[in-house]
């Protein structure tokens, strides 16, 4: 019984907490002139539409690896494709030579820390991620 | 009194669960005293350690630690800026089985036993970074379609040269970018179906040796991409039928995205040059015998098995537009191409139009669709039995066909899908889209006017 209702409460609990952590944030370097990029405009850098911001800043999308949460979270909500749809995108242009996805690092902590040493990148975190240091363009909830 | 509350509720908690059993009190108790033991000492060691350095080493670790983490960003900037990542290597296989009611010919290699030759394929690509600007690609396609062996093609080659971020150009064998997918013919995982619609993407030709220039520019949402092409002399490289060549093609292509929506159109012209001597052109059993006008032949149906020789000179200019629309909002997608051949001699070479729709809905990893599509001439060529026509819409008689296909599409992982379908082609007349495939043998004669295809696909790519 008592055994149930730790099951239930871990599932519950998981769920809970994916719900908490689905917002994520898009940061760049703090010296960067945009103040705000709209979703579609993010998906147009990390789809490889563009290399640059409103602004005509030059940028460099950051992935974070495959499997990470805000990873998911950023692809489905901002690009409106999950992790199949996103493969599938990539193909097309790899297989016709014209692009290569962005390359992928860890995890938030490793995106700040590229983020706030260089002005030419932008990356995602988490919602609750500490983006003190660096400038955040856009939260998706 | 805390350690018994503790133990009190580890003992119940063992107590519930299934996996251990029959612990008494006492061996709880007994247990619990040696980790308390271990835990205590372990802290006086901890205190022993921390007064014995005091704060000075704890400082220089620090410091070092500092150190580490700056030369840890500085390695994954290197990692992010490196255009020096010299080469890369991607990868694509698709294995498929294929049975139809009836013997579609060697065009698409479908026959009426389950075959694994018709769908299956694998690709290789390397792109091998030149500098700053330039690159070179190479892709290599192997096919088990055209014969028992599998063959392998190289479908593209080329150095890329970036002119500026958004002006590129590229120089080698290259795809015939004719609809919105032709560039990714081979990579199932690329679209839904288990092959592109028969109907609209049957061609002879899929690649080309010349240059392309393409220019990417925004306004307002938009992303447009404007691509013009050029190419001099081409053999159609098919040992099957005769050595026609393409001479001076061509091409514009224009693609326009907005979020869900992409819009494209395509216009090329090919000239087309040759000389076709019937021995080498007519293969044993390409002609029926009663195929109207052929000079010398017997009454009946009997297949010709001789070489007969007769020789013309062939000089023809096809014109080749299609336009393509598609949207997909990662639940909703519809594709949908419309093409239109026209021939400016119309010697050999047939006049056609094809189109298709396709609608899909996708449920987390699974996506069914349906595709209606329908092709048919519109004009047929003065002696069009002699060849069969290189572009899908051109055909070798008055020709038409139709088809509905339902497939399902599941993402097993994401780099694997499995993909079946279920064709139905309907109205069929001169063999339909199966006779103008152009790698030899036509469908069987006995061909009615509907027939259907059953083909299931795994599509992988790494």
């Amino acid at each position: 019984m008592i055994k149930q209702a730790c099951k239930l409460s871990a599932v519950l609990l998981l769920f809970l907490s994916g719900q908490c952590l689905a917002e994520v944030k898009i940061v760049v370097h703090s010296s960067v002139a945009d103040d705000a990029v709209t979703s579609s405009e993010a998906a147009n850098v990390f789809l490889g539409k563009t290399k640059t911001l409103p602004s005509g800043h030059k940028t460099v999308p950051i992935d974070q690896e495959e499997g990470e949460e805000p990873r998911d979270e950023f692809y489905t909500k901002v690009t409106k494709k999950d992790a199949s749809q996103l493969k599938a995108y990539w193909s097309r242009l790899i297989f016709t030579g014209k692009g290569q996805p962005p390359k992928a690092v860890l995890d938030d902590t490793e995106v700040l820390e590229l983020v706030a040493s260089n002005p030419n990148i932008i990356g995602y975190v988490s919602g609750d991620a500490d983006t003190s240091g660096v400038k955040v363009l856009l939260t998706v909830e | 009194m805390g350690k018994k509350i503790v133990s009190l509720c580890l003992g119940s908690a063992l107590a519930f669960s299934s996996s251990v059993q029959a612990l008494t009190d006492e061996e709880i108790e007994s247990r619990f005293q040696k980790y308390e033991e271990k835990i205590e000492a372990l802290e006086k060691e901890l205190k022993r350690v921390k007064t014995e350095s005091g704060s000075v080493v704890y400082e220089e670790d620090l410091g070092k630690q500092v150190a580490r983490n700056e030369k840890r960003i500085d390695r994954l900037n290197e990692k992010v800026d490196a255009k020096d990542e010299d080469l890369r290597i991607n990868g694509f296989l698709t294995a498929g089985v294929t049975m139809a009611d009836d013997d579609l010919g060697t065009a698409y290699n479908i026959g009426d036993n389950p075959s694994f030759n018709a769908d299956s394929k694998a690709g290789i690509q390397f792109d091998y970074q030149l500098g700053e600007k330039a690159s070179a690609t190479l892709q290599m396609v192997a096919r088990a379609r055209d014969a028992d062996a599998w063959n392998l093609d190289v479908e593209w080659a080329y150095i890329t040269y970036d002119i500026t971020d958004d002006l590129a150009f590229r120089m080698g064998r290259m795809r015939f970018p004719f609809y919105m997918y032709s560039e990714t013919l081979d990579v199932g995982y690329t679209y839904p179906w288990v092959r592109p619609p028969i109907n609209v993407y049957t061609t002879v030709v899929t690649s080309f040796t010349g240059l392309d220039m393409s220019y990417q520019f925004r306004t307002g949402g938009w992303n447009h991409e404007i691509t013009g092409l050029a190419s001099a002399e081409n053999s159609t490289d098919d040992t099957a039928n005769p050595n026609f060549s393409t001479q001076d093609i061509y091409g514009l292509v224009y693609l326009a995205n907005f979020n869900e929506w992409t819009l494209r159109a395509m216009g090329m012209r090919l000239g087309l040059e040759g000389s076709l001597t019937a021995d080498t052109g007519v293969s044993a059993g390409a002609v029926t015998a009663d195929s109207p006008g052929f000079p010398g032949t017997a009454v009946g149906s009997t297949v010709i098995t001789q070489p007969v020789t007769i020789t013309s000179s062939i000089s023809d200019t096809l014109n080749y537009y299609s336009a393509s629309g598609q949207y997909d909002d990662g639940t909703w997608l519809v594709i949908a191409e419309a093409t239109q051949l026209g021939v400016q001699n119309g010697t050999i070479f047939g006049e056609g139009d094809s189109h298709y729709i396709t609608g899909a809905r996708r449920f987390g990893p699974s996506m069914p669709f349906l595709t209606y599509s329908h092709a048919y001439s519109t004009n047929e060529g003065d002696f069009p039995w002699l060849y069969n026509p290189m572009i899908s819409g051109g055909t070798a008689t008055s020709s038409k066909s139709r088809s509905v296909a339902l497939g399902y599409r599941h993402d097993l992982t994401t780099q694997l899908a499995l993909t079946a379908q279920w064709d139905h082609f309907y109205d069929i007349e001169g063999g339909g889209p199966f006779d103008y495939g152009g790698r030899g043998q036509p469908p069987s004669s006995d061909l009615g006017d509907s027939t259907n295809i059953y083909t299931v696909t795994l599509d992988a790519v790494f």
